[in-house]
């Protein structure tokens, strides 16, 4: 009898916690998708909304439905379109006042504080990453406004409340790759909600890597590749 | 009619307040998929008009051609009021507006936006003072240059800020630019012909038709060329244009009107009716340039993806939107009339 296989979760918890013991600098953050094991059940989209207490209108995982061919030869896939993090963010570039940035480890955040809410890097996301928080609560219009849509939540590291019109309402809001998790030493939320096994995460300087070996060999797309935008979140197809 | 205009005014000043400072983003109906509206729009009016408008008053106040001077004061007023009521437009238009003066704490001077701020608040600077100086002379002269050259600066940072976005193929391009010179040069001399002047009338009339017909083709040619390219942004911006009552605002005031009446008249009335049409089809011209480019999402398949308030390309501006764009719109005119002098009414021919 073999002795059972490590569940990827395992695998790329243990890269995880290799990668913590470098200093940030030296880490480099990224994804893979692989659509060939994307179910389309938007366990990662509702986890992440859950976990973020996303109101309407806001969304940082989506997946797209894509049909190819004519029938009797259909084939359908599932792209969930996280940020992507570019290693050239446009985002960034157009940020007015630096809300946006590129911390040292490549992940593309928001500073909720600093952000005045123009939009220019919504506008200037070549994947529509990027959505706009206008203050719209799911319950609103109901007897009463549910409680849980006013819980805090933690994003950046930092503790957040949409009570009483604060920041991140007015924002620009986007996938972050979980930051306050992966600090402590937690996958994504997408990675570990994910039934198929389809998302892969790790840090793309450790050679061991599960996100490095997993492209191997393997037929690699990278969205809008002629932007030279260089996401650091590609896709399996 | 000042005053009546000046209470219009601040009822839309009181809609985008309300939007600031009570409603919230919620109140309007811009989102994700459609980040700039209505108010991008005027805001971008606003401020190509005011552009135009110093090129007039320089010609006076910078180069000393007395055929201008007639225009000049209140070009240069109308300068002034357009730029300074376009701030607090676009300020509403944040999610913080409070925030806005971040951009001159901390600015990311890789963007092009502070930059068109900085230039904004310079040239309103310097053009107050040639505005008190009154007529122009030799200390005047140097100051109006600069402030011609600032409007100009502010313009192609504007520009700049739109044909620099990678993620809009209608944008990003190069033609942008000159796109906003030649309509902000078209707006200043239909404020030249709403104004009227001493000078040669011909003249005027000829370069404004000239204006008119290189903004057209411009214009045209690039709904053409979208709608024979094979990006499907470029491809869907263009049947966007066509099928809106916005673009066909323009065709027929911004550029067909007007065309016909400066070629058909000399009077001074068909000459500020042309006026008059130019600037309302190039409001519509305006509006329609910042929507079109979210005619398609970043990917087709985002909107169905995920459904919500703000998820969808499909946008029309709300009653609070009409109404403080509309309610700065006004009171940049009252502005106007308030502190523009009272000048002899023109009669005969131009």
């Amino acid at each position: 009898m073999s002795p059972a296989k490590e569940d990827l979760v395992v695998t790329m918890l243990s890269d995880l916690k290799r990668a913590l013991r470098k200093p940030r600098s030296e880490r480099r953050w990224g994804m893979v998708i692989d659509k060939r094991k994307c179910t389309g059940c938007y366990a990662c989209t509702v986890a992440c909304i859950a976990e973020y207490k996303l109101p309407p209108g806001v969304v940082y995982r989506p997946v797209m439905e894509k049909e190819h061919g004519s029938y009797p030869n259909v084939t359908r896939e599932f792209i969930p379109r996280p940020c992507m993090h570019c290693d050239n963010p446009p985002c960034v570039k157009g940020c007015p006042v630096k809300a946006t940035y590129k911390r040292e480890d490549g992940i593309v955040v928001i500073d909720y504080d600093l952000c005045i809410g123009c939009r220019t890097c919504l506008v200037n996301c070549p994947y529509g990453a990027r959505t706009y928080d206008r203050g719209r609560f799911y319950t609103e219009g109901t007897p009463v406004l549910e409680a849980y849509e006013k819980e805090d939540f933690y994003e950046y590291g930092r503790r957040r409340n949409r009570k009483n019109n604060a920041s991140p309402i007015g924002n620009a809001r986007k996938c972050h790759f979980c930051t306050s998790r992966i600090e402590a030493g937690v996958l994504p939320l997408c990675v570990t909600s994910c039934l198929g096994r389809a998302t892969y995460f790790g840090d793309l300087n450790d050679p061991a890597a599960l996100v490095n070996s997993v492209v191997v060999g393997r037929n690699v797309e990278v969205l809008k590749e002629h932007l030279a935008t260089r996401p650091k979140v590609v896709y399996i197809s | 009619m000042k005053i009546l205009l000046t209470i219009i005014g601040l009822a839309g000043v009181l809609l985008a307040g309300g939007k600031m400072f009570v409603w919230g983003d919620a109140a309007v109906n811009y989102g994700s998929y459609v980040p700039w509206g209505l108010w991008v729009a005027v805001y971008g009016f606003m401020v190509t008009l005011s552009a135009g408008s110093s090129l007039i008053a320089g010609f006076y106040y910078g180069f000393g051609r007395e055929e201008y001077k007639e225009a000049a004061r209140p070009a240069l007023v109308l300068s002034i009021v357009s730029l300074f009521f376009a701030m607090p437009l676009i300020s509403a238009d944040l999610g913080h507006p409070l925030r806005g003066m971040m951009i001159l704490v901390r600015p990311n001077v890789h963007a092009f936006l502070p930059w068109a701020v900085w230039a904004y608040i310079a040239f309103l600077i310097v053009s107050i003072i040639v505005l008190i100086r009154g007529d122009a002379g030799r200390d005047t002269r140097f100051l109006g240059i600069i402030s011609m050259l600032l409007a100009g600066a502010f313009l192609l940072f504007e520009s700049l800020h739109f044909a620099v976005v990678i993620a809009h193929p209608v944008w990003n391009s190069a033609i942008i630019i000159p796109l906003f010179f030649v309509t902000a040069d078209t707006l200043g001399f239909a404020v030249l012909a709403i104004f009227g002047g001493t000078g040669n009338a011909f003249m005027n009339r000829t370069i404004l038709s000239s204006l008119l017909i290189l903004l057209g083709l411009m214009v045209i040619g690039q709904v053409i060329v979208h709608a024979n390219s094979s990006p499907p942004e470029l491809h869907e911006s263009a049947l966007h244009a066509v099928s809106s009552p916005w673009f066909w605002t323009y065709i027929a005031l911004g550029l067909v009107l007007p065309l016909l009446l400066l070629c058909s008249s000399r009077s001074s009335f068909t000459m500020k009716l042309s006026g008059w049409s130019i600037l309302i089809g190039l409001l519509a011209e305006k509006y329609e340039f910042v929507t079109s480019a979210f005619a398609l999402a970043q990917f087709a398949e985002l909107p169905s993806a995920f459904h919500g308030p703000g998820l969808t390309v499909h946008y029309t501006p709300n009653i609070i939107e009409i109404g403080a764009a509309a309610g700065f719109l006004i009171l940049t005119m009252a502005a106007y009339m308030w502190l523009s002098p009272r000048r002899k009414r023109q009669g005969g021919t131009a």
